[in-house]
């Protein structure tokens, strides 16, 4: 060995050795950072979901999953190989039922269908007992990640044939990717025409939202009528109000035939009152305004236990109640219906401190609260001191119970109301009982007469 | 001096320098490791892990970037769960809280629910308490209902009872309409009903429906010592939900403790539900408990099996209704004072489904038998009013075929008498019958005012 050759090697191998410390070096710093970052975590987190010990699958049995902190769990489950996993969900079906196998199993599919989606919705599809199968396949739907709705959407099409599963978890999925993807549930919906029906309201809302022209041309394609032009409008609205609403406005009269007027007023009253009411007063006439108020939708409750003062039924009676009757007249009994429910003596105080010109219309919404005592309903009637607006109430509440009157009859007939004031009431039963009759002939009249016409 | 003629060979040589330069890469890379500072490498962490979760986040390239101090979490619904949790898993409790609030600042639609939903099913699997934190102080309550369903879906099994003290904490927690309060205490119940029976007992409020329907189908005893052990759960909602949990696993020891414990307040609804239940999965045993039951409390029993065939029932499970074929089937096997009042509207559903078979079926029973059923099929023809596949011609047919007069004459003057609201409309609904005039006149005779006025 010559010795430029001797130098060269001397070089190489210093170079080497360099190398070699600059490599350990990192190695260590790397090792000792991980253990810190983990140690940290630990200390900053009152959640002990993270420990330094992290176990392999290797030393994971099935039925030790439920006594595992998340974090090794989780650490195991991701590094096990596709065998593990399906040794493990078998295992998991094989274990005797209880609260235990309940347990691992939900927490098994909702882990395994965060990084393994399309094996943790095949494997719960092909559970045999019915129990673990519909406790895997709601712990695979609850939590499925958006990016794989698609083909587990795709997996449960393969459902076995038992309509309200199949319906059910596809419901789910769908809902849940329709916020995400709707063109992409759109061309599910083409591929698989039989299962739209579990989505396709949803479906054209939320595209509305995003893209109403896309959403638009989609329904056009499909021939969608009238019957969506509401959940149209809905999505349209999140989009662009104003162009939403002037479109209502400006197409008031075609738009009769659909819930749109009445989305349009849900919509306004919750965003602002004071817009709601301005559509109110721009819509062309009273007929269009009544229908907008007949399907004015309200999540009624009570301010403290919805957290918004506005959705109370007295507060939406207040609102509706400053237009004139023929706006509302026959919809103001939809709050009613809530309000009466909840506290009917609350509404019965109501009715009576209107003003009076519209304190009749008001009353004539009155109906008796579902599944409440008829008796009772009316001797609470009768404590108020007006006999005419007393007598409205009571035929109010019998008009709006057309199919049961005989049976309200029986029971004030059977009760241990005076027998006056028994007279009375069964008196204003007879009289609507009359009224409905002659409104049914004359609706009879004049529908001969325009069959004659024809 | 001259090398050693071994050293000479240039093989040896190469060995040599092979091995050097193995010594010096092993022993520089353990020497690397041995001079890291772990104390340095502490300090250097610590700076780090006190930087905002995002720039550590960032190195991952997970969609979760921080931009300008404002970390975009809104595309975050279709990230994979591994980058989430990594990101997740290092972000501060702050951080944690703030991309939660910077989610309910999102504009509304259905990115920010995709967004929310993706975010909260995440969080809870990794920081469940930081989940619960920020739920708890959502200012959007919009935003905060999608995020309760989101963590209902996805919770691990392990902290129900942190997500059921939660809901108590909840400021206007009856504003949750796709979601049930009761629905942590349901799962929790699944997996640890003695954990439920004490947080009920620290929260009396709470229904008790899901706690003892699932302890009842996980462990009889226990649930049943602590149900009788206070008298305010004896409440009707209490005992049918035992009752039921506790039939799915012991179909004789429930029988056996509803049939000793029928005369209680509040059982009826129990043993009620409970006789469906078996009827459902097990006709002979449903036999036997009416057989076991006394007569009123059977009769209540064949009355739920009746209404709930022919009702119309929301949302009910594939198999909740049996076809009205098979019950009426079943129910002529019982004695025929359990059924008599209550068959006529299942065979008005059969008649709908399969009008030969129907007629078929009541042609082959015994004459008492056959003669309560078409009673009580007349009587119930009024029910089926405004049904357009009406069958009264046959009803008429199949009453005259009565052989007890009496019986034949009530019941067809009752169902002549249901055809219209008032006598003259059911005389003239007979009329416009297509059946002989002197079925005509016979009906017009039977109906009850004719026979008073007799």
């Amino acid at each position: 060995m010559n010795a430029k050759l001797r130098v060269v090697l001397a070089i190489g191998l210093l170079v080497l050795a360099l190398t070699s410390l600059f490599i350990g070096r990192r190695v260590e710093e790397g090792a000792l950072a991980r253990k810190r970052a983990t140690t940290d975590l630990r200390a900053k987190s009152p959640a002990p979901t993270v420990t330094p010990f992290e176990p392999t699958y290797r030393e994971l049995a099935v039925t030790e999953i439920l006594a595992l902190p998340f974090a090794e769990f989780y650490e195991a489950l991701r590094s096990a190989p596709g065998e593990a996993r399906e040794k493990w969900a078998a295992e998991l079906e094989r274990m005797p039922a209880g609260p235990r196998r309940t347990a691992a199993l939900a927490a098994f599919y909702k882990l395994l269908v965060q990084f393994d989606p399309i094996a943790a919705a095949r494997t719960a599809c092909e559970i045999k007992d019915k129990k673990v199968q519909e406790l895997a396949l709601d712990s695979v739907t609850g939590a499925a990640p958006g990016f794989a709705l698609r083909d587990i959407a795709e997996l449960f099409l393969k459902l076995p044939p038992d309509p309200s599963d199949y319906r059910k978890y596809l419901e789910n999925v769908v809902s849940e990717w329709v916020v995400i993807d709707p063109p992409a549930v759109a061309k599910f919906f083409d591929e698989h025409p039989k299962t739209e029906s579990v989505g396709r309201d949803e479906l054209i809302r939320n595209w509305a939202a995003l893209d109403p022209e896309a959403a638009r041309k989609w329904m056009d394609s499909r021939g969608f009528g009238p019957g969506f032009e509401g959940e149209f409008f809905d999505g349209w609205y999140l989009n662009d109000r104003s162009a939403a609403v002037a479109y209502a406005l400006a197409h008031a009269e075609d738009l009769k035939i659909t819930t749109v007027l009445e989305n349009a007023l849900s919509a306004l009253y919750v965003d602002s009152k004071e817009d709601a009411k301005k559509f109110i007063e721009q819509l062309p006439n009273d007929e269009l305004r009544n229908k907008a108020f007949r399907g004015l939708k309200v999540n009624f409750g009570t301010a403290e236990e919805t957290g918004e003062p506005d959705l109370t039924p007295r507060a939406v009676a207040n609102w509706m109640t400053q237009f004139p009757p023929a706006y509302w007249r026959e919809h103001l009994a939809d709050v009613f219906a809530y309000w009466t429910e909840e506290s009917p003596q609350e509404l019965l105080f109501w009715i009576q401190q209107q003003p009076a010109m519209i304190r009749s219309a008001v009353a004539d919404e009155y109906e008796k609260p579902t599944g409440k005592d008829t008796v009772e309903t009316v001797t609470a009637v009768l404590q108020f001191a007006t006999p005419d607006l007393r007598d409205q109430l009571l035929a109010a509440m019998f008009q709006h119970s057309p199919g049961s009157t005989w049976k309200m009859k029986e029971e004030i007939q059977n009760s241990s109301l005076p027998a006056e004031q028994k007279q009375h009431v069964l008196d204003i039963v007879a009289k609507v009982e009359k009224d409905d009759e002659a409104a049914r002939e004359e609706r009879a009249r004049v529908e001969n007469d325009q069959g004659s016409e024809k | 001096m001259n090398p050693p003629q071994l050293l000479r060979s240039p093989r040896v040589q190469a060995a040599t320098v092979g091995l050097a330069a193995l010594v010096l890469a092993v022993g520089g890379f353990e020497a690397g490791r041995y001079t890291v500072d772990a104390a340095a490498v502490t300090n250097s962490m610590a700076t780090k892990s006190s930087e905002p979760a995002s720039d550590l986040a960032s190195s991952k390239k997970t969609a979760v970037e921080n931009q300008a101090d404002r970390i975009i979490v809104r595309d975050i619904a279709t990230v994979p769960f591994s980058e989430l949790y990594d990101v997740l898993k290092s972000a501060s409790r702050d951080q944690l809280l703030g991309w939660a609030r910077d989610l309910e600042r999102m504009p509304r639609g259905p990115r920010q629910r995709a967004a929310v939903a993706a975010y909260y099913k995440s969080l809870i699997q990794v920081d469940h308490h930081a989940a619960i934190d920020a739920v708890l102080h959502a200012e959007n309550l919009n935003m905060r209902d999608v995020a309760i369903v989101s963590l209902m879906k996805a919770a691990p099994e392990s902290i129900w009872g942190d997500l059921a003290e939660m809901i108590e904490q909840l400021p206007h927690p009856r504003r949750l309409h796709s979601f049930s309060p009761e629905d942590p205490l349901s799962n929790w119940s699944r997996v640890d009903p003695v954990a439920v029976s004490k947080f009920i007992e620290k929260h009396p409020d709470s229904s008790l429906f899901a706690l003892l329907y699932n302890w009842g189908a996980i462990d009889p005893a226990a649930a049943r010592e602590w149900l009788e052990r206070d008298t305010s759960r004896h409440t009707e909602e209490a005992f049918r939900a035992f009752l039921t949990g506790w039939a799915e696993i012991d179909h004789a020891a429930a029988m056996e403790y509803a049939v000793t414990n029928s005369a209680r307040a509040n059982f009826e609804g129990a043993v009620n539900e409970l006789a469906y239940y078996l009827f459902r999965v097990s006709p002979d045993d449903a036999s036997r408990l009416m057989s076991l039951l006394p007569s009123d409390q059977a009769k209540a029993a064949m009355k739920v099996v009746a209404d709930r065939t022919t009702g119309v029932i929301l949302h009910a499970p594939e198999d909740y209704q049996r076809p009205p074929d098979v019950v009426a089937r079943w129910m002529a096997t019982q004695p025929v004072d359990l059924w008599k009042e209550e068959i006529g509207g299942v065979l008005w559903g059969w008649m709908r489904d399969d009008a030969d078979a129907a007629t078929g079926w009541l042609g082959q029973l015994q004459p008492n038998v056959r003669d309560a059923a078409l009673a009580d099929f007349c009587r119930r023809g009024g029910e089926a009013a405004d049904d357009p596949r009406r069958f009264d011609e046959k009803a008429i047919a199949l009453g005259l075929t009565i052989t007890d007069r009496n019986l034949r004459d009530e019941a067809l003057g009752e169902f002549a008498r249901r055809l219209g609201t008032t006598r003259d409309e059911a005389i003239e609904a007979i009329d416009q019958l297509r059946i002989s005039n002197e079925q005509k006149a016979y009906l017009r005779k039977v109906m009850p005012e004719a026979v008073r006025e007799r």
